[in-house]
């Protein structure tokens, strides 16, 4: 009876995976393949896409130095949000993860406030705050800083300003979650060992939150990469943001093919800059635990007979 | 000759006062246990000691030097925690190396007393496995030898068994007083398990709402508790409550309603007559016959009661017996050669030697 309920199970959980399966072929793997085969056909003004196999729109972008520009950027500004929203992010979590009550209930409405809001109505909050006659200006010049109002608006720095704003939320709850999980008594039985609250912090607390670190990074990173809207306002017609020449192809010159193939470039370079990151990862990993291993075969050489 | 001095130790979180007056000395190569249940404030007191928490008041001696204002990373201390605490990221090896490493000792030397340590705790091989590999009684085990490696001025054991299953906590009960006294460290224990305290300690603090209700040998704290929190908490207890009706030189006597007079073994306190009293008797003093064991002259106290129970565990035999308002537990190890059915009278004897009266429980 038993043995016969087991067997009927196991036949059972193909079908439970069924919907879930279903859900990400319709909505996610077939508008992927669709944008990859748009990516491969023609396009002519009149016409609109030409069906068919041709390279010919990632031929065009490989001597664009333009959309390499545009692509650098995003990249790099996006691992610059990255870095600073693990910086600042990493505190913020440590003190969430410490505190209680009220004080830990008025940190997260704080910091969860810009997933509320619309991003284009804070983005023009950085508007208010930072353009010619912003409070930031208004300040510096009453307070003989500048001489005049200066252009703090549209440029790279204050992309990575209104990103890390927006982003550093989904690294101080990967952070806090994974130190949550962290014994406290951990760091305490280093400090009795005779670690500084420093050295137990950096030993023990610090390589064991790694995990929420990672994850908090790969979410802030592909966030950014693919982030629109804030660096669209804050960075202006000159400092754009690859998604935004996705847009501009795609919509404004109706240009589907050469946008698609933006946008696999854009996805391949996210993919093979997280393969990157999570290799190296594990590089790490085996050469800590075969550095240990052996300390440990010197300390023991008889531990193979065992 | 006292080694560590804990002197008035006063603590609150908020307006809960966790410690009120705690005061104790252990001597070099002695193990004391704070014995309470959860919330009695041992466990803060451990914190103290261990420089994690800082009282408000109250001072820490250790070989004469004053530790209150040292940080936790320069008392010496080695702890073993409830939960291990063992670094996960950590090879066995690693663990044990830590305190070594932190003390900035030359690799070799390291080497050496790490192999030492595991070889102490019996798992010379565990040192290339990381604390998951372990089972439970391993994973305590190497959080021992990581404590003691340091060579501490004091050791800290916190509930060591409550993380163990019923079996292996027997086993590790042995196994970790053989080694403490094979280091002979002065050792505090924390638990809120007195046959644990029983066996590992020489001296057992039993503490309650932030006091210490009694400090004193095992068998002090066993056969003369002074409160009846402490006859209570540490083992089972018949309790009879009477009032004083007189007092000579050597014995007490005492009046119980429904039972009659009993007499009491005499002690330091001289209560009023007619203050009144609670009379404790441990069940497994008591003895179960068809006529009294001897009169109160040869020692001995006995009363009639009526056979409600009976409850054979293998062990023992517990019976419950009815005596007027009071119902006594009688334990007997051996099968007992006294036989009665349920509705039995039967007769209750033991010595006045193992009648300790405590004063009426102070109003909280």
């Amino acid at each position: 009876m038993k043995a016969f309920s087991r067997t009927r199970s196991r036949r059972a959980w193909p079908i439970l995976l069924l919907l879930p399966l279903l859900f990400i072929l319709v909505l996610y793997v077939a508008p992927v393949l669709n944008l990859v085969s748009i990516s491969f056909s023609e396009h002519s003004l009149k016409e609109g896409v030409i069906p068919g196999f041709s390279v010919g729109n990632y031929a065009r972008l490989m001597h664009d130095s333009f959309y390499f520009e545009v692509l650098w950027r995003t990249i790099r500004l996006s691992l610059l949000t990255t870095l600073c929203c693990a910086f600042f992010g990493y505190p913020i979590a440590f003190y969430l993860t410490r505190t209680s009550g009220w004080r830990q209930t008025i940190m997260f409405i704080v910091l969860l406030m810009p997933l509320v809001t619309s991003v284009t109505v804070m983005s023009y909050g950085w508007l208010i705050l930072l353009g010619r006659k912003g409070v930031v200006n208004t300040l510096l010049v009453k307070l003989g800083f500048f001489e005049m109002p200066r252009q703090l608006m549209y440029n790279e720095t204050v992309i990575v300003v209104g990103l890390v704003h927006i982003l550093v939320v989904f690294m101080v709850i990967a952070v806090a979650a994974s130190l949550q999980s962290i014994n406290p008594a951990l760091a305490r039985a280093a400090r009795s060992l005779g670690a500084s609250p420093f050295t137990a912090f950096r030993q023990i607390t610090l390589p064991l939150s790694m995990p929420g670190l990672r994850t908090g990074a790969l979410l802030v990173f592909v966030l950014s990469m693919s982030a629109y809207a804030t660096p669209t306002v804050l960075g202006g017609t000159r400092v754009k943001f690859l998604s935004y020449l996705v847009y501009q192809q795609a919509i404004s010159l109706n240009n589907w093919p050469r946008g698609a193939a933006m946008a696999v470039i854009l996805l391949i370079a996210t993919t093979a800059i997280l393969a990157l990151a999570s290799a190296y990862g594990q590089f790490r990993a085996q050469r800590r635990q075969s550095a240990s291993e052996t300390a440990t075969s010197t300390m023991a050489p008889e531990r193979a007979g065992d | 000759m006292v080694y560590l001095d804990v002197r008035d130790l006063q603590h609150a979180y908020g307006s809960h006062r966790v410690l009120d007056n705690i005061s104790f000395t252990i001597a070099k190569g002695e193990r004391l246990c704070l014995l309470g249940p959860s919330g009695c404030g041992k466990t803060t007191t451990l914190q103290v000691l261990a420089g994690f928490v800082a009282p408000d008041g109250g001072s820490v001696s250790l070989n004469g030097k004053r530790i209150d204002d040292t940080p936790p990373e320069r008392r010496n201390i080695g702890i073993m925690f409830q939960s291990y605490a063992l670094f996960p990221h950590m090879s066995v090896f690693e663990n044990v190396a830590f305190g070594l490493r932190m003390r900035r000792m030359a690799k070799n030397e390291i080497r050496r007393r790490v192999s030492e340590a595991l070889e102490l705790v019996r798992l010379p091989h565990a040192g290339g496995k990381t604390p998951s590999q372990l089972s439970g009684g391993e994973q305590q085990r190497i959080a021992f030898a990581r404590a003691v490696v340091i060579r501490p001025s004091l050791l800290l054991l916190d509930e060591p068994f409550s993380n163990l299953d019923a079996r292996l906590r027997l086993e590790m009960r042995q196994e970790l007083l053989a080694l403490l006294r094979s280091l002979d460290i002065a050792t505090l224990m924390v638990t809120h398990d007195q046959e644990e305290a029983m066996a590992i300690a020489d001296r057992i603090a039993v503490m309650n709402r932030g006091r210490i209700e009694q400090i004193g040998t095992t068998t002090e704290i066993y056969d003369e508790p002074v409160s009846l929190f402490v006859g209570r908490f540490v083992g089972e207890s018949n309790i009879l409550h009477g009032h004083h009706v007189a007092s000579d030189g050597a014995t007490a006597c005492a009046e119980v309603e429904g039972i009659g007079r009993l007499w009491i073994r005499a002690s330091a306190r001289r209560p009023e007559p007619s203050a009144a009293t609670q009379i404790m008797v441990r069940p497994e003093r008591i003895r179960l016959s068809g006529e009294a064991v001897g009169t109160a002259d040869q020692g001995w106290n006995s009363v009639e009661g009526v056979l409600e129970q009976v409850l054979f565990l293998g062990h023992r035999t517990e019976w419950t017996v009815r005596c007027g308002d009071h119902r006594l537990m009688v334990w007997q190890g051996l099968s007992p050669d006294f036989t009665a059915k349920q509705g039995d009278k039967v007769i209750l004897s033991w010595r006045i030697s193992d009648t300790v009266a405590v004063p009426e429980e102070r109003a909280q």
